[in-house]
């Protein structure tokens, strides 16, 4: 198909493109002002504030937080998305439908009505503020993803390869690692990406359940917009964004790596 | 005693020295229903080492189940599947060293094709310089040498076959099962993996339970055939019993073709079937005793085509009754005429409203162009099956008889 593009058709993609990009465009060219107030067109040019967000504690212990955040929420939303995934998918049993619905619930329900459910319950039980009480917050978040990504992987999944396995000797934990989980890969990292981000970026439940040892990224971020404004800010945000384009870009790779194999 | 049962162990010896002679693989009573519908329903079948038996049905008889069973993947409600007499009940598919070739191939995507054939003695905790050369071994055997580093995708359909059968049989199982495992390939590539199939189960002198829907298929491969109907066998024999002698209306219809014509056995003389039309055929006694059937039964005659004979009706009616050897000698209408290279299919109406099919050698005889034509065959050609068909069936086909016809109906 090598038809010649039409020019109403460029200049309306490349619009949408502008609207879509250029705030954070906007951003990124503020990260390196060497002013001291968020200014566009930046007074001139500096990495000073990269600089600044490095020299804070206060931000690279939130960052250091974050990381050991997400982590664990992937590490455990991964291991139990795909295990529900299979049992969504592959078993048969009464109110399989309602425990989907409630298991999948935190994709719909607004975070806000999340947040202080979560909050008054974690007063409770001495969870509130505790690392340990954010990781279990933002999995359950992180879950549906995975379920999602892990389901769709396992609905196009060929079980004769799974009979075949046993058929040639493999007891049912081998067939599992050896085969399945190697066929499913695809989805299941699509969803340990997505468990990623939904631990990264939350910031209205965590704003909730954090404590002044226990502030993730986006909770510090939130309250520095807040209070001060400086251009630090934008240099973080500008690495974020960065991180986010590296992460899907090697997602990709993954993929089409994997992909041509078959 | 003694020296005899030891000639006898000398004997064997000598058959299967290279081989020890195991394989022997017994279904027993086996039963399997779903949602209240019997897809197996006593399937008992024994093969001896080294025998191909396939399992010939329609879709949905219950020879897939029966497979499935046999490899672990459905429980039995009854009966036993045992293995050189090990009983397999409970034996989890991964510990009963039996190989499977599925359907569509189930090579794993993500492994090499060499990868694919070490599996099984990966899992069986082989060490890696043993593995590579069974590997290579069986690369050799199935004629893929090279071709051991592709993935199943880089593959044709034919090679991909290839490289499930030799994982099927890498860790040198004690049966090999095959659902239905050239269903998805041309007939071309079919025929030749057919012979390909038969060469390496030879070789290794392994027994095959093999699932087909395929007759033809099922003849060229097979030591013995068992027919699958509604979750039961109706019988199992060679190709040659299952066409010559079938014992089942549904035997006789589902191997190869045949002219069925329905009728009652006569009371008093057990050697005549008498047809809907009112014409009689002759049957020999033996062959209504050989299943079962006395007079007064349902019956019907099963004919193969290529063993009736058709000729111009010369004269009147009953100019041919005086031949003694012919069971039948009927008059008909010819309908159609198929010229097929090798012979001619002739199509004729009979009397009575059946239709049946006479295949006739090319140059054995003048084709024939006019409508009226007799349709014979001697004694020795059909047999008698029972006929189970309904009585609303049975009337419909006396509502076929022509108005012209004999009223046989009542006289007794």
């Amino acid at each position: 198909m090598n038809r010649k593009p039409n020019k109403g058709l460029i200049v309306a993609v490349v619009l949408v493109g502008l609207f879509l990009v250029a705030p954070t465009l906007i951003v990124m060219v503020m990260s390196f002002s060497s002013g001291s107030t968020l200014k566009f067109p930046p007074e001139g040019l500096s990495i000073r504030w990269y600089e600044s967000f490095i020299d804070s504690s206060q931000w690279t212990r939130s960052v250091w937080m974050s990381a050991k955040i997400a982590v664990s929420t992937v590490i455990l939303g991964t291991g139990l998305g795909t295990l529900a995934a299979l049992g969504f998918v592959r078993g048969r049993y009464l109110g399989r439908g309602i425990v989907t619905t409630i298991i999948v619930s935190p994709m719909v329900v607004p975070a806000i009505v999340i947040a202080v459910g979560m909050y008054m319950v974690y007063v409770r039980w001495g969870m509130q503020g505790t690392m340990w009480g954010m990781v279990a917050a933002h999995t359950s978040l992180a879950i549906p993803y995975v379920i999602v990504n892990v389901a769709a992987s396992l609905q196009n999944f060929d079980r004769n390869l799974e009979l075949a396995a046993q058929n040639l000797g493999a007891g049912p934990i081998r067939t599992f690692f050896r085969v399945t989980l190697p066929l499913i890969m695809p989805g299941v990292a699509a969803g340990a990406l997505f468990a990623f981000m939904t631990s990264w970026d939350e910031v209205i439940v965590s704003s909730f359940l954090a404590s002044p040892q226990v502030r993730t990224l986006p909770v510090v971020m939130w309250d520095a917009v807040r209070t001060l404004v400086d251009p630090t800010m934008a240099a973080l945000a500008t690495m974020l964004t960065v991180l986010t384009v590296v992460l899907l870009i090697g997602a990709t790779v993954v993929r089409k790596v994997g992909m041509r194999k078959r | 005693m003694s020296t005899s049962t030891m000639t006898a162990s000398s004997v064997c010896e000598q058959e299967s020295a290279p081989v020890a002679q195991s394989g022997a693989l017994s279904l027993s009573g086996l039963c399997k229903s779903y949602n209240n519908l019997r897809v197996v329903d006593d399937v008992s079948l024994e093969l001896r080492p080294g025998e191909f038996v396939s399992l010939l049905g329609p879709s949905g008889s219950g020879k897939t189940t029966t497979l499935r069973i046999v490899a672990g993947f459905i429980k039995a409600e009854a009966g036993v599947v045992t293995l050189d007499g090990r009983d397999l009940t409970g034996v989890p598919p991964h510990k009963r060293d039996i190989g499977m070739v599925f359907q569509n191939y189930a090579l794993f995507p993500h492994m090499t094709a060499a990868e694919n054939i070490g599996f099984p003695l990966a899992m069986r905790r082989q060490p890696k310089a043993a593995i590579r050369e069974r590997v290579e071994e069986m690369l050799r055997l199935v004629h893929l040498e090279g071709l051991g580093n592709r993935y199943p995708g880089q593959l044709s359909g034919g090679q991909q076959q290839r490289v499930a059968l030799a994982r099927a049989l890498s860790f040198r199982p004690g049966v090999l099962l095959m659902d239905e495992p050239l269903g998805a390939l041309d007939k071309k590539l079919r025929e030749a993996l057919q012979l390909e199939i038969m060469r390496i189960s030879r070789q290794l002198n392994i027994t095959v339970l093999y699932v087909t829907h395929d007759q033809a298929e099922s003849l060229v491969l097979s030591d013995r055939i068992a027919i699958f109907n509604e979750g039961r066998i109706e019988q199992i024999g060679s190709g040659e019993d299952l066409y010559e002698r079938p014992l089942s209306l549904f035997v006789a219809d589902f191997v190869g073709e045949s002219n069925i014509l329905r009728g009652v056995i006569a009371d008093n003389a057990e050697e005549q079937v008498r047809l809907a039309s009112g014409a009689s055929v002759r049957v020999s006694q033996r062959a209504c005793r050989r299943v079962g059937l006395s007079g007064g039964a349902r019956a019907a005659v099963v004919i193969r085509p290529e063993r009736m004979a058709v000729r111009p009706a010369q004269g009147e009616d009953d100019g041919a009754a005086s031949d003694s050897e012919l069971a039948a000698d009927l008059p008909g209408k010819l309908r159609e005429v198929v010229y097929l290279g090798s012979e001619r299919k002739y199509v004729v109406e009979l009397a009575g409203g059946e239709v049946v099919t006479v295949r006739v050698q090319e140059g054995t005889a003048e084709p024939l162009t006019c409508s009226g034509v007799r349709v014979c065959w001697k004694a020795n050609d059909c047999v008698v099956v029972a006929d189970p068909t309904l009585a609303d069936a049975g009337s419909a086909s006396l509502s076929a008889v022509k108005p012209g016809g004999e009223a046989t109906e009542g006289g007794e």
